[in-house]
């Protein structure tokens, strides 16, 4: 991922980290297929509002974040893969697989991102499971959602990979002045 | 003599994917304990005897190279070889694990056939 590229190249080659990473991750680690979709500006409708979503930060020469957002049925799927056993209904086990998936698949921009700009960390990951809720990242800095399909099977389904990378150091200083704010509050 | 183990990793979803890849794999495995991070490993290994540890390197508390420096210092543990199984996959980072004394490092995600090989290769060894 090139900082020396036009933009308009640089998002094409983030884009294709990240679809690389997932690649990888799904078909090493759950034997299963993935089709690429389309990809998306990050807008309030564009990933689901119900189900699982695994979160991670990323931290150091670039701050950020990266989601993976499933349904039900396909992250029981994707943990019954990874854990070779059944699961039908969302337990700690589910939600521990989905956030391991997610911490590889970011773990892979990270990696490409750290051969451009320097060291960088990944936070714990994060997963939420419930119905109706709405999600939003800081306007700041460059935001993108991926899709993609697997499944096994009749049964298929799409999952999106969420990212949002803040390089500018304007941007960057605003969210530490932030965090130190609200570290003084608490 | 088998050979006992400890999965290391605040994942408790690849302690139980290793903890599966350990049972297949065609070596003599005796017991297979688990941590989830540094300082829980420490623990373990000052009660058991482990003969080979499997560590991810991003864990709270006590990080995988925090560990692998805290178990090449101890003249206990120092011949003990420890693989770090990480989703760190930059240059840096592998210099800085083989610096420290790891004995092999694998990327996630990983085939059953990496962890397999890379423990064939220790218990050849």
């Amino acid at each position: 991922v090139s900082t020396t590229e036009s933009p308009e190249l640089r998002h094409a080659a983030l884009i294709e980290v990240v679809r690389e990473s997932a690649r990888q991750t799904i078909v090493t680690m759950l034997n299963l297929e993935v089709v690429n979709g389309p990809v998306y500006s990050e807008q309030r409708h564009t990933v689901p509002s119900s189900g699982i979503i695994a979160m991670v930060g990323l931290a150091g020469a670039v701050d950020g974040n990266g989601c993976l957002f499933m349904g039900k049925r396909l992250a029981c799927l994707f943990a019954s893969k990874l854990l070779m056993a059944d699961y039908e209904e969302v337990n700690d086990e589910v939600m521990d697989a989905a956030a391991e998936l997610c911490n590889m698949i970011i773990g892979g921009l990270k990696t490409a991102l750290e051969e451009e700009k320097g060291p960088m960390g990944l936070s714990v990951p994060t997963v939420v499971f419930a119905d109706n809720y709405l999600r939003r990242n800081a306007n700041l800095g460059e935001r993108f959602v991926i899709e993609f399909e697997s499944g096994e099977g009749d049964y298929s389904d799409k999952f999106f990979v969420q990212v949002c990378l803040i390089t500018e150091p304007q941007n960057r200083n605003y969210l530490r002045q932030l965090a130190d704010f609200h570290a003084r509050l608490v | 003599m088998p050979l006992d183990v400890l999965i290391v990793d605040d994942s408790a979803a690849i302690r139980k994917i290793l903890q599966r890849l350990l049972r297949q794999a065609n070596v003599p495995i005796g017991e297979v304990y688990e941590a989830g991070d540094g300082l829980e490993a420490i623990q373990v290994m000052k009660s058991h005897n482990v003969g080979l540890v499997l560590s991810d390197i991003n864990m709270p508390n006590m990080d995988g190279l925090q560990l692998l420096s805290e178990l090449k210092a101890n003249p206990a543990w120092k011949s003990v070889p420890i693989v770090m199984i990480t989703t760190e996959g930059s240059r840096q980072k592998v210099v800085e694990a083989v610096n420290l004394g790891a004995a092999g490092y694998v990327k996630k995600p990983f085939t059953a056939d990496q962890i397999q090989d890379k423990l064939m290769q220790l218990c050849l060894a």
